[in-house]
């Protein structure tokens, strides 16, 4: 049962005297923000200051310039949306005041073990570690071993908040929709930030209706979040948004070059022990957390710059990486389907397709690269992950309601696959094979 | 390729898990069940290196979900000369485990259904923050959640079998 009108603008009172707001901070894209003391002294830590200096989106600004803004403005963000909805379920007496507290907290700190350059670097992570190097896990190590651990400490129980961040704290469920889902705090934030500043109008929608037309359904339990039938065409826009941005933005064949670039260079690197690995990592900020204050998009840069490699295929990366001179794309199979997207390699090809291509076209194998994006899906079916609406007929995933474009399209996937090469030459050879 | 998705390719033709990626595009119960299976693989001491949360239906991996998507179609076998070798412990502890499962389960539906119990009442267990102090609490915690699926004596009985087979002290 929902709280009467008095009682819910006395939770919400209570709530905004609880935490005791004494900073503004002025967002772009959602305006002012308020922070309380204690959070920013979390804020005001080296180690979140770090994210100022971590780009949010790679390389995509050697594309859309205006698209440089970082993971720090991203976190704070993604706690103003996190405490709009939190106070909204507080309203409807689905959460406490101490749960806004942290979920506020979880929100602003979801990105903080964050590599340089997002997460372009990351992927080189995991491949070489899998999941042990997602930045959610570097995250728990900085706040287990740094002295975030003081500074959130102090503000609720630790523990709870790396068991948000791991994803095993176990009551309410909804914590874990809120923080990862198809319609998680982090996608709101994400869409609106990267649309302003690349200047991409496809990630906008109207985050205003789509917010106030979430409510808890009690009736079972767990309690779900769901979306009123007023807010249907909201939630499309935001989840056909997302898919277009992945298309024009996040997959765009100039920006995955650059990102592939990236890739390459830092992964040589790393084997070679010219840049840290996960572990050595983790065993610099035990022994001095001031140097991962220092580990920013400019460390990298650096250390790319400064490569003992010889005249290396990673060097010549780095040279063209500088000089903002691509490896050109020499084939793109680009497809949206229902079923299985066709493979263009087969897993174990791919590894041998360059000295196969290299052979066949004359292209030195070093300089064919062979890209596969992960598939893009307008959102993800599971029932934990997916977005479920308020219908006459009751609560149900969207891809069952009827009245809805989702339900025709949900399954569709995106896929691109791309072959890159040196330059102009190289792409010209590769070309003239293929045609054959 | 990255290292989760080959040793996911080995273990899966090892343990001749090929038939849960039949139909996993489009059945949703065929992706549960390749999650909770994988969980449970992992659990037995599997070197897979995936990171498990805590969502409604039990323990998910979006790594594993990507991992099993792009996997579906390829000759799986091909990766088992490629990765390091099985140890017997682990494949004698998980397919104690499938044993159980299949002699459980008279359909495929029956057979999701108690992965998913199992590897919840396990991830609980385990994992879950706050750990439940007691059995008692951990069952009773799942009953709450998944009482519209499962009954008490059922989430009970998950909880006896791994033990017995030693996922749980």
């Amino acid at each position: 049962m929902s709280a009467s009108p008095e009682e819910a603008s006395r939770k919400i009172e209570n709530i905004r005297k609880r935490l005791n707001f004494s900073k503004k901070i002025y967002d772009n894209v959602h305006g002012y923000i308020d922070i309380t003391e204690e959070e920013r002294l979390v804020i005001d830590s080296p180690i979140f200051q770090r994210l100022r200096r971590v780009s949010h989106l790679g390389l995509a600004d050697f594309v859309y310039p205006g698209a440089t803004h970082s993971r720090f403005s991203h976190s704070i963000g993604s706690l103003h949306v996190m405490t709009k909805i939190a106070i909204s379920l507080i309203e409807d007496e689905i959460l406490e005041d101490d749960d806004v507290l942290e979920l506020r907290l979880a929100a602003l700190l979801h990105d903080v073990g964050h590599y340089p350059f997002s997460h372009v670097l990351e992927g080189t992570m995991t491949n070489i570690a899998g999941d042990s190097a997602k930045h959610e896990q570097l995250g728990v190590f900085l706040l287990k071993e740094t002295s975030l651990r003081d500074s959130v400490g102090k503000i609720c129980k630790l523990d709870n908040i790396i068991a948000i961040l791991e994803g095993k704290f176990r009551e309410p469920p909804l914590f874990q929709y809120l923080t990862s889902s198809s319609l998680d705090v982090d996608k709101i934030d994400y869409l609106q930030r990267d649309s302003v500043h690349t200047g991409v109008a496809y990630g906008a929608f109207d985050v205003n209706r789509l917010l106030s037309c979430l409510e808890p359904d009690r009736a079972e339990e767990p309690t779900l979040l769901v979306v009123t039938k007023k807010g249907q065409q909201a939630i499309e826009d935001f989840l056909l948004g997302r898919f277009h941005m992945f298309q024009s933005v996040y997959h765009h064949k100039s920006v995955v070059a650059f990102e592939l670039m990236l890739d390459r260079i830092a992964d040589t690197l790393i084997r070679n022990g010219m840049l840290e690995d996960l572990s050595r990592i983790k065993e610099s900020i035990q022994k001095d957390e001031g140097w991962f204050g220092d580990y920013d998009d400019a460390y990298v840069w650096q250390v790319f710059k400064a490569n003992k490699l010889g005249p290396s295929v990673a060097n010549q990366l780095v040279r063209k990486l500088l000089s903002r001179d691509s490896l050109k794309m020499a084939d793109e199979r680009l497809q949206l389907t229902e079923s299985l997207p066709t493979k263009m390699m087969e897993e174990l090809a791919k590894d041998t397709l360059p000295s196969w291509l290299g052979k066949q076209s004359g292209v030195e194998p070093e300089w064919i690269f062979y890209k596969e994006q992960p598939r893009v899906t307008f959102l993800e079916g599971e029932p934990d992950r997916t977005v479920y609406i308020r219908t006459e007929e009751g609560i149900k995933p969207i891809i069952e309601e009827p009245t809805s474009i989702i339900k025709k399209i949900w399954e569709s996937r995106f896929k691109a696959d791309r072959i890159y090469t040196r330059d102009n030459a190289s792409k010209a050879k590769i070309e003239a094979f293929l045609k054959k | 390729m990255a290292v989760s998705k080959r040793n996911l390719a080995s273990y899966l033709s090892a343990f001749d898990l090929d038939h849960f990626m039949k139909g996993f595009e489009h059945d949703f119960d065929k992706r549960l069940e390749v999650q909770k299976a994988i969980y449970l693989l992992q659990e037995s001491g599997a070197n897979l290196g995936y990171h498990f949360s805590w969502y409604l239906r039990g323990p998910y991996s979006p790594t594993l979900a990507d991992d099993a998507y792009s996997l579906l179609g390829v000759q799986m076998t091909r990766f088992l000369t490629e990765t390091e070798p099985i140890p017997q412990d682990v494949m004698q502890k998980f397919l104690n485990l499938m044993r159980i499962v299949k002699r459980k389960s008279a359909t495929p539906k029956e057979e999701s259904r108690w992965l998913e119990i199992l590897s919840s009442v396990h991830f609980v267990m385990k994992h879950s923050y706050p750990r439940p102090k007691t059995e008692d609490e951990g069952i009773d915690y799942i009953a709450r959640l998944k009482g519209n699926r499962f009954s008490k004596p059922e989430i009970e009985e998950s909880y006896e079998i791994l033990r017995k087979i030693g996922f749980l002290k």
